[in-house]
């Protein structure tokens, strides 16, 4: 099987920790690669929580022929305002807003397999006194 | 088509299978798998064809195979490999309904971990999305979508502990294989069965040398619960060899007794569901209980001993450096008794006639006497015209003899 260009390095990561370094982490790992499957159990007794990821990383940045379909892989931030949404819960909220993005991002012209997926979530402002 | 055990990662939850594809005495594929003691769940774990034997349907036999030797369970294909995805998309899987990535989690999740299988699918997505193939997609449950939130849901349904307790070498007894290429005339010796069992099990052993019982290589050396996967073990070793030894060899395996130690204290071990990998560098004293081999000539004919009274004898260090002191004082550096067994006194057979023997000793001696004596009066006999010598038998060949040697696998 052709390996040109290079095939993209597929990585099993588990993560146990508490929820907020698990969290940390993930984001980190956002940055350097293209998190493909991110799944978070619930605290257990300890509170810690179990993350299964599936990453994916090129070897190298490649060239992309002008006539060739690219996968970009899109930052983008979003402030929510929680209290303007049913799904008050920050967990439900984050899939709910997960779903609103991929449907918007489906309005892009040219785009097939679209997939969107939050990879943290902050206080967007300071908390007022 | 063999069905073998596997001695895959120890730590695996369930127990290693395999199906070996045999052409011609030679391994040309196999497929390894874990199988759930119900035999209702199975899980994939690579598949492979030797390079002479690519390219003409063997893989697909082999999970053909699979598929038909456990008709009810659940198959887990788990994650594949850009050749597996290749070989998978060309596959026509005979079971679509078995495979839990075409179900959902609420139909197999008690058996496989869901949040893991979903990761498992996300890699092949993957991989036939680079790789433009289909890869059953109209099959598979939910193919393409996001499966994070279904599959978490289950992930407190999993089940990891079958219920299959590991190997306990403290508490069980426990066998391992090795493969000897023995001088012709000692393996001649060792496998005629008309010969005593416990003479020819003592000629083995130290032959091989009582400090040189095996450690884990590719296949045997491994301590089993059964002498059958001992058997097992020595038979893969000789299927998977690359260059096949053209003499005969001896598939030998040893059974040890509980080591005498609490499980604190036993030495550094990896123990899977049937079978324990010694992992210290150091030597590790056992007492053989009993011994049992085969030739590769005949694998259906097995000469078995149990000992009247355990042997001592030890698996080998690691390296000779890595050999304790009550090592170096028992074995020297090719692993072999200091002290020959045979210097220890066997019970004397006819201590309970000693008087009686005597007294007929001292009569054959008092007539010889008399008879000499008249012998001597008369006139001395030609000697005969050819020798007449005793004949003693030969002994059997051992250690000492000078064909002792021979490569072991």
């Amino acid at each position: 099987m052709s390996s040109s260009p290079s095939a993209p390095a597929h990585t099993r990561v588990t993560l146990v920790g508490p929820p907020e370094a698990v969290g940390q982490l993930m984001e980190a790992l956002s940055g350097k690669a293209e998190v493909r499957y991110d799944s978070r159990s619930d605290p257990d007794d300890r509170g810690q929580v179990t993350c299964t990821a599936e990453v994916l990383t090129m070897a190298a940045p490649q060239e992309v022929p002008a006539d060739a379909v690219v996968t970009f892989a899109v930052q983008a931030l979003i402030d929510v305002d929680l209290t303007e949404r049913e799904d008050h819960a920050p967990g439900q909220a984050s899939h709910q807003v997960a779903e609103e993005a991929t449907t918007l991002l489906r309005g892009v012209r040219g785009s097939s397999d679209v997939e969107a997926r939050v990879v943290s979530s902050r206080p967007a402002r300071a908390p007022r006194p | 088509m063999h069905l073998a055990d596997w001695k895959g990662p120890p730590l695996h939850r369930w127990p290693g299978q395999q199906v070996i594809a045999v052409v011609q005495g030679q391994a040309a594929g196999r497929v390894e798998f874990y199988l759930h003691p119900d035999e209702l769940a199975l899980e994939v774990a690579g598949l492979n064809v030797a390079p002479d034997f690519r390219r003409l349907g063997l893989a697909s036999q082999l999970m053909d195979h699979l598929l038909e030797t456990y008709p009810r369970a659940w198959v887990n294909h788990g994650g594949r490999s850009v050749d597996g995805a290749q070989w998978w998309d060309e596959y026509r899987d005979p079971t679509p309904d078995r495979n839990i990535h075409n179900r959902p989690p609420s139909d197999w999740a008690t058996y496989f971990h869901a949040p893991s299988v979903a990761a498992d699918r996300v890699r092949n997505r993957e991989r036939n999305k680079w790789y433009g193939l289909d890869g059953h997609r109209t099959a598979e449950y939910r193919y393409g979508e996001r499966l994070e939130e279904e599959f978490q849901r289950h992930a407190s349904h999993f089940e990891p502990d079958s219920g299959v307790p590991r190997a306990d070498p403290s508490r069980q007894q426990l066998y391992a294989a090795d493969i000897v290429v023995l001088p012709p005339g000692l393996h001649r010796y060792v496998h005629d069965p008309a010969r005593d069992t416990a003479e020819r099990a003592r000629v083995l052993l130290e032959y091989v040398g009582h400090g040189n019982l095996p450690r884990s290589s590719d296949y045997t050396g491994y301590w089993n619960t059964s002498e059958q996967a001992a058997f097992t073990d020595a038979w893969l070793s000789h299927l998977f060899q690359e260059a096949p030894c053209t003499s005969p060899a001896t598939h030998l395996v040893y059974q040890a007794q509980p080591l005498d130690a609490d499980p604190d204290s036993l030495p550094q071990l990896v123990a899977s569901m049937g079978w324990v990998d010694f992992k210290d560098t150091e030597d590790v004293s056992v007492d053989l209980s009993g011994m049992s081999w085969r030739s590769t000539t005949d694998l259906t004919t097995q000469h078995r001993i149990v000992f009247d009274s355990p042997v001592p004898a030890a698996i080998a260090p690691d390296a000779p450096q890595d050999a304790s002191r009550q090592y170096r004082a028992r074995y020297d550096e090719l692993g072999m008794l200091r002290v020959p067994s045979e210097t220890i006194p066997a019970p004397e057979p006819f201590e309970d006639r000693r008087e009686e023997i005597m007294e007929r000793a001292q009569k054959v001696i008092r007539d010889g006497s008399h008879r000499s004596t008249q012998a001597a009066a008369r006139p001395q006999p030609a000697p005969p015209a050819s020798g007449h010598s005793q004949h003693l038998g030969n002994p059997p060949p051992g250690p000492g003899t000078p064909d002792h040697q021979g490569p072991r696998l």
